[in-house]
């Protein structure tokens, strides 16, 4: 066998300098592809999609802006608080149902939270005690909620008002009764930029993250597009590489073939 | 706009709407007055203890959210209006308990945009008479429905949710 003519050579040695440059090119999206793989493979065990970001520039790059609804009422020291959809006992979320927030006052048991859907009562410390709806009475379309001089909850709907017994089973319509009603409240600034942080930070949870990073979506429609470009070098590097070294043991055999004694 | 492209526009928008909406078989103040014959019992509390809260767990597979539950009570018939999630959304559903079995389910609201069958006698026929055994498991085998396995699941563990409060009342002085 003859040896590899100039040209073969040329061709031979640019194809290492691009196996070499395109390598080095397609190192970093490797590590980016490999991390973020090994995370998601173990995603319930790392509980990447319990975790939220809580980073502003990588929410600001989502789009999660903090909410323009911010409604607040108050309550022997308590603040509840609709931020955007949901709503907080202090900073503790309740369940939402999506329904604007219309009050809180004091029950002896706990606290009763309205919403224009129904009734939520809670504990000192905000647990869910039951949630009152259509079923146990409660209308819907409440604009009010307060306490009677007694001590007894009343709401205000669109045509009456009703005043809840002593377990709240029951609700009677009763005019002309006095009734201190709930009134808005701003919250202080330190629970404010809580709730918001809270609000902002639950939106996007870890697992969204890296896997808008694996597929590189991250950067939108043109992200794909590069990983797309970066899964390109991968298939050249496997090829360039294989061709490479099997010129190479060719070389080899072939040398070994022309000193071996006749 | 060709004439096939807005009929299929229209259809997707129709779907898209339809499984967004809650399906109300049976307002759950309707299902009660039927139960106990056009006038309803005045509704009761049941508490719940820790002690019963890890039962519920089990039940459930997940923590019950509330304190405690309402339900109302006639001789010994009780009802109970009770929230599971099938896929996504809570599915309402009414259950009378008689002498520790179950007498009538009726799912009362679905919200899932799938699975609704559930809600048809065929399926909830299957229930009545059913009651706990030991291990809090329903003595009888419940047929399940292709394509609405999560409600299924979702309803049979209303059911066994239903009984075992049922049992608690009873116990309870």
């Amino acid at each position: 066998m003859t040896h590899p003519s100039r040209k073969q050579r040329r061709k031979l040695h640019s194809l290492y300098v691009w196996h070499r440059i395109i390598g080095l090119c397609a190192a970093l999206f490797v590590v980016i592809l490999a991390l973020t793989g090994i995370a998601l493979n173990h995603g319930d065990a790392l509980q990447l999609s319990q975790r939220h970001v809580q980073s502003s520039a990588l929410l600001n790059w989502y789009g999660i802006q903090p909410p323009q609804e911010f409604v607040s009422y108050a309550c022997a020291g308590h603040y509840v608080t609709r931020v955007g959809d949901r709503l907080y006992f202090d900073a503790s979320a309740l369940p939402a149902d999506g329904a604007n927030l219309v009050g809180i006052v004091r029950l002896p048991q706990g606290f009763a939270v309205a919403t224009t859907n129904g009734i939520r009562l809670l504990t000192d410390d905000g647990r869910l005690i039951e949630r009152l709806g259509a079923v146990e009475g409660v209308p819907r379309g409440i604009a009010r909620i307060g306490t009677t001089a007694d001590g007894a909850i009343a709401m205000q709907t669109a045509h009456e008002i009703l005043i809840g017994d002593e377990s709240l089973t029951s609700w009677q319509a009763r005019p002309g009764v006095e009734i201190l009603w709930s009134q808005p409240s701003a919250p202080p600034a330190a629970l404010r930029s809580r709730l918001l942080r809270s609000f902002r930070g639950d939106g996007l949870p870890l697992e969204r993250v890296l896997l808008d990073i694996h597929s590189g979506r991250i950067l939108g429609h043109w992200g794909v597009y590069v990983m797309d470009g970066a899964a390109l070098l991968l298939l050249f590097l496997a090829a360039s590489g294989c061709w490479l070294w099997l010129r190479n043991r060719m070389k080899q055999r072939s040398h070994r073939r022309l000193r071996r004694p006749s | 706009m060709p004439y096939g492209i807005r009929c299929l526009f229209i259809l997707g928008a129709l779907m898209c709407s339809w499984s967004a909406a809650a399906a109300v078989y049976q307002e759950p103040r309707a299902f009660l007055l039927e139960t106990f014959g056009g006038t309803a019992p005045p509704a009761r509390l049941l508490w719940i203890t820790s002690k019963e809260q890890a039962v519920i767990d089990k039940i459930l597979g997940h923590e019950l959210s509330a304190l405690r539950v309402r339900y109302w009570r006639a001789g010994e018939t009780s009802a109970w209006i009770l929230q599971e999630i099938g896929k996504e959304q809570p599915i309402t559903t009414g259950i009378v308990v008689n002498r520790g079995r179950i007498q009538r389910i009726k799912v009362l609201i679905y919200r899932e945009s799938r699975g609704w069958e559930v809600r048809y006698p065929f399926f909830t026929d299957q229930f009545r008479g059913a009651r706990l055994d030991a291990k809090l498991a329903l003595n009888r085998s419940i047929d399940g429905i292709s394509g609405a396995t999560l409600s299924v699941r979702a309803i049979k563990k209303l059911a066994r949710l239903a009984l075992y409060f049922d049992q608690q009342t009873l116990a309870k002085p």
